[in-house]
């Protein structure tokens, strides 16, 4: 996890929804949807596993991020810019 | 893909591909042996060519694959800093394949001064993966249950290679433990304590992933892996010591061995059951595989309730034939058709900053050329299978076999085939 907090109470503005897709797909969409986030913003990943190769890329790529399992089984992962 | 965002430090393709090249390349000569020794190799598990095939399955088949699996898996999943061992590779897969091909040559030709080269070889090599990797799994802050799996697997080969040196180098002391009793608890640990629970390791990460199912269940991630070490780690206690007394204690210990491998799969049967997503190659041979695992643990149960069984001609290579040829290499199989086109896929972009237009991943290898190879597969271990009670089988047997492994090294190396022709084609378009 990150260390930073983003719970602020607001919503992502962007998500991708990689409930049930195979690899290489999630990987390739939220690179994809990461190219066009905006700094301030936050992108919104659903993921059926939890993503850990994905976190050294973001890590690299000075992002943060914050990921929780849900009670329904899948992961939500929250990504935004470093400051 | 993203035109601005660095990927992760993966090893170069050719680290992994050597070893899983590597493969089908040395379980093809398992196919020369049965149709060369026909039914006079599943005579007796003892029989020199059935020790050369079950070598040829257990160090050349699935050894390379697993330590060409671990190159990719242990820096890309675990983070694991193993460039040591990267830098080591082709020299380790040389070493290994040389080794493999000795302790065969040992068997067939029944030479001690041989054998106990090929167990040097090998022991080398295997000491040199499991050191670098343990060093590295130690420095790296992961603790997931894949992880632990895989390190508890390095360590059950560790054991194995162990055992099988004693063997082959030092007979007066296994003469004194007896020869029988060391032999299954080297095979135990080899086919329990390091390729399933590697298999185990692996199947927590990559099943969900690949295959598209839900989790295991959380007892499954926690104590599955640590429950067959520790039951092997009593039984290999039982054999050595004055434990063996104990009037039925090592068949407990192998059922309960049998249970564990049962529990794992059945429950992977279910995960793929409860899947959403149509079955496909990789499914049905992970499928196949875990039908075998059911079987062995029934067979194993069933030999506990009724001891005549264990005495039956065939019962013991039945056993072998379930766990290495309908298991191991099935799923191994399996899981090589959904990683090798990813590497090629993943490398090429990474390779491709200028966005090329570049193969799907899902034409890297033709799924009809798979479906086959899988289906001459399945032929080749069911024909095995009934060559235990129709020994002319084997010559079907083999010759399916045979085609099985040629169509598998030929799909792996278009895929390596297909790497090269686009990387070259992306590199004369750069500027």
């Amino acid at each position: 996890m990150s260390a930073d907090d983003p719970s602020d109470g607001r919503t992502a503005a962007f998500v991708v929804d990689a409930r049930g897709l195979e690899p290489p797909e999630p990987m390739v969409r939220v690179m994809n949807a990461l190219d066009e986030l905006p700094r301030g913003e936050r992108l919104l990943m659903l993921i059926h596993i939890e993503p850990r190769p994905l976190f050294r890329v973001l890590e690299r790529n000075q992002f943060a991020y914050h990921c929780e399992l849900k009670p329904e089984g899948y992961f939500e992962v929250t990504i935004w810019h470093r400051k | 893909m993203s035109r601005v965002l660095a990927y992760d430090q993966a090893p170069a393709i050719s680290v992994p591909l050597r070893f899983l090249l590597a493969a089908p390349v040395l379980a093809l000569p398992a196919a020369v042996l049965l149709l060369y020794y026909g039914p006079e190799l599943l005579a007796t598990r003892w029989s020199a060519a059935a020790l050369a095939a079950t070598h040829l399955i257990t160090l050349g088949f699935i050894g390379h694959s697993v330590v060409g699996a671990l190159m990719q898996f242990l820096p890309v999943a675990a983070g694991a800093d193993i460039r040591q061992l990267h830098r080591a590779a082709p020299w380790l897969q040389v070493l290994l394949t040389a080794g493999t091909l000795l302790l065969v040559a040992a068997f067939l030709l029944q030479s001690a001064p041989l054998l106990k080269m090929a167990a040097a070889l090998v022991a080398l090599v295997v000491a040199a993966v499991v050191i670098l990797t343990g060093i590295a799994l130690a420095r790296c802050t992961a603790n997931d249950a894949t992880t632990r799996a895989v390190t508890l697997g390095l360590a059950g080969l560790a054991v194995t290679i162990t055992l099988g040196c004693v063997l082959a180098t030092l007979p007066n002391w296994a003469a004194a433990w007896g020869i029988a009793s060391l032999t299954d608890l080297h095979a135990a640990w080899g086919l329990a304590g390091w390729v399933t629970i590697t298999v185990i390791g692996v199947a927590l990460a990559v099943v969900p992933m690949f295959q598209i199912t839900p989790r295991y269940p959380p007892a499954v991630e926690r104590w599955l892996a640590p429950l067959i070490v520790a039951t092997l780690t009593v039984l290999t206690l039982a054999v050595t010591t004055e434990l063996n007394r104990l009037p039925g204690l090592r068949e407990l210990l192998y059922a309960l061995i049998a249970a564990a491998l049962a529990g794992f799969g059945v429950v992977t049967l279910n995960l793929h059951h409860a899947s959403r997503r149509r079955a496909d190659v990789s499914v049905w041979l992970w499928r196949g595989g875990m039908a075998s695992l059911v079987a062995v643990a029934l067979l194993a149960v069933g030999a506990l309730a009724a001891p005549g069984l264990a005495q039956l001609p065939g019962f013991d290579l039945l056993i072998g034939i379930l766990m290495l040829a309908g298991f191991g290499m099935s799923v191994i199989n399996g899981m090589m058709y959904k990683i090798v086109p990813f590497l090629v896929w993943l490398h090429l972009q990474q390779a491709n900053p200028e966005r090329h237009p570049l193969p799907h991943m899902g034409q890297i290898i033709p799924q009809r050329a798979m479906r086959w190879q899988a289906a001459a597969h399945g032929v080749a271990v069911a024909l095995l299978i009934a060559a235990l009670a129709w020994p002319l089988a084997i010559y079907g047997a083999g010759l399916a076999w045979a085609v099985s492994q040629l169509m598998l090294a030929v799909n792996l190396t278009r895929a390596a085939w297909r790497y090269a022709r686009f990387k070259q084609g992306i590199t004369t378009r750069l500027p």
